[in-house]
């Protein structure tokens, strides 16, 4: 894919969106039968499907904690979610994304009820299109509470960033290949806890301000619609 | 701040939902972080006198004394059983907890229990470890021999059961008499006919998807008058029979 010209014409994006303004977002809970919990989210043209199992017995036994359960996340992108094939299995994108995802949904969870067991969280991607550890993260949170696991609250991600030298909200392929910079965020909302942040690219510290700002400001929106999609299976 | 309920009873709330604030006493399913208490779970809050709680919708089995459940034997051990009781950690049946005499010298384990065989046990204490004891030291606990088993999802047991044990009472008189629901989600029952056994999965499947719906235990009436005549002949022996079982 060539460099396009200009990132944002008008005052809008490639794809027609605002600057502040999400790629169209669809959350589905509990499509897997065999897991304790599932969800399946579509953030434009990204594809996730996460499941969760547990708290079930941990093995290998050596990887116990006598106190508490222990989070295992497991991020992958499936060969066929990118244009070029990616060679099946972990690499050093995957594991520090399994990383940060866990460390992001960890201060959520009381693993403390459930010692000597392990909650498993996996996160699939079927088709990438830019900020999949996001969506992954919304998946994550969204099977964690339909296996019933006890969480403080849900946790949301959204990414802002800098492209064509503006800031904006949930980078896409292109704005993302030929932006400036990338920050993901994962919040608590409730209380507004910050459980994920990174930046790739660089940005003043105005821009990063106004980029936590527009990621916050989307905070509440996907909030609700994570709990809208949860109240969803029930309601029938 | 004076105490004050933010949700409705019986409303369905996700985790880090406002449930309520002040001095209430808090059962499962809900935190306090100040004087706000909040839900952990997907589920339904319940509030009755000065407790509130969150009915979980999902969730795991955690065992807690007192408890009866069905489980499976997964290993033979020295002095003991391991037995799986779909919870997290498993259970650990000692053979002092058996009620049959044990020659600890010249005895087998395997003649009172093997592997794959089921129990209807007790918990006898769970320790900070979540190590789980069981015992079978009671007229009611034994092995069960036969009979199939059905997995549901351990939050839905109570409403199997039934307020007062309404639904199982009304399962045990329609369908078959052998049922027995632990409370670890694991439903044995021995039929005289596999097609009773087909019903009762179709009947807990039904249970397990509407089980926070009000008005269940009429609609499996209604299903069980459709399948077996149920109600008409109030159940006696002789209506079973007339219905063709």
């Amino acid at each position: 894919m060539e460099k396009p010209k200009q990132l944002i014409v008008e005052g809008k994006r490639l794809d027609g969106r605002a600057l502040n303004e999400l790629r169209p977002i669809t959350m589905k809970v509990g499509p897997l039968k065999r897991a304790d919990g599932s969800s399946y989210v579509e953030w434009g043209r990204n594809k996730v499907m996460a499941s969760v199992y547990g708290p079930r017995e941990t093995h290998p036994r050596h990887l116990q904690e006598s106190d508490s359960a222990i989070l295992q996340v497991r991020y992958n992108m499936a060969s066929f979610s990118v244009e070029e094939r990616k060679r099946p299995g972990p690499d050093r994108r995957s594991t520090e994304i399994s990383k940060v995802t866990r460390e992001a949904l960890m201060p959520a969870l009381f693993l403390g009820f459930y010692p000597r067991s392990s909650i498993d969280v996996n996160i699939e991607v079927l088709q990438a299109d830019a900020g999949t550890r996001c969506t992954g993260i919304n998946a994550a949170s969204l099977a964690l509470a339909d296996a019933g696991i006890p969480m403080r609250d849900l946790v949301v991600a959204v990414a802002a960033g800098k492209i064509d030298g503006q800031v904006c909200l949930d980078l896409e392929k292109n704005e993302d290949n030929f932006g400036e910079a990338d920050v993901p965020v994962a919040v608590m909302p409730r209380r507004r806890n910050i459980t994920l942040l990174q930046m790739d690219g660089d940005l003043s510290p105005e821009e990063f301000s106004q980029a936590m700002d527009l990621a916050m400001g989307a905070v509440d929106h996907l909030y609700e619609m994570q709990r809208s999609a949860l109240m969803e299976k029930y309601r029938g | 701040m004076s105490d004050s309920v933010e949700t409705a009873n019986r409303a369905l709330v996700t985790p880090g939902a406002l449930v309520a604030r002040g001095r209430y006493k808090l059962e499962e399913g809900v935190f306090r972080e100040g004087d706000e208490i909040f839900s952990s779970v997907i589920g339904l809050v319940d509030l009755h006198g000065n407790s509130v709680r969150v009915i979980p919708l999902e969730g795991p089995y955690i065992p807690k004394p007192g408890d009866r459940i069905v489980g499976m034997v997964s290993e033979v051990q020295f002095l003991g059983w391991m037995v799986y009781i779909h919870s997290p950690t498993p259970g650990i049946l000692k053979v002092s907890e058996v009620p049959y005499n044990f020659d600890v010298v010249n005895g087998n384990l395997e003649d009172i229990l093997k592997t794959w065989d089921l129990i209807y046990a007790e918990i006898l204490s769970v320790n900070e470890l979540m190590q789980v004891k069981l015992t079978m030291q009671d007229p009611e606990l034994r092995k069960l021999v036969g009979g199939r088993v059905f997995t549901i999802s351990p939050a839905k047991v109570p409403r199997v059961i039934g307020r007062k044990g309404s639904m199982i009472t009304m399962l045990k008189r329609s369908v078959c008499r052998e049922i027995l629901v632990g409370q670890n989600g694991i439903v044995w029952a021995r039929c005289s006919d596999p097609r009773k056994e087909d019903l009762l999965k179709r009947i807990l499947g039904k249970i397990e998807s509407e089980a926070h719906t009000s008005g269940l235990t009429n609609r499996i009436k209604s299903l069980l008058q459709e399948e077996t005549g149920f109600g008409e002949a109030q159940a006696t022996d002789s209506g079973r029979q007339e219905a063709g079982w």
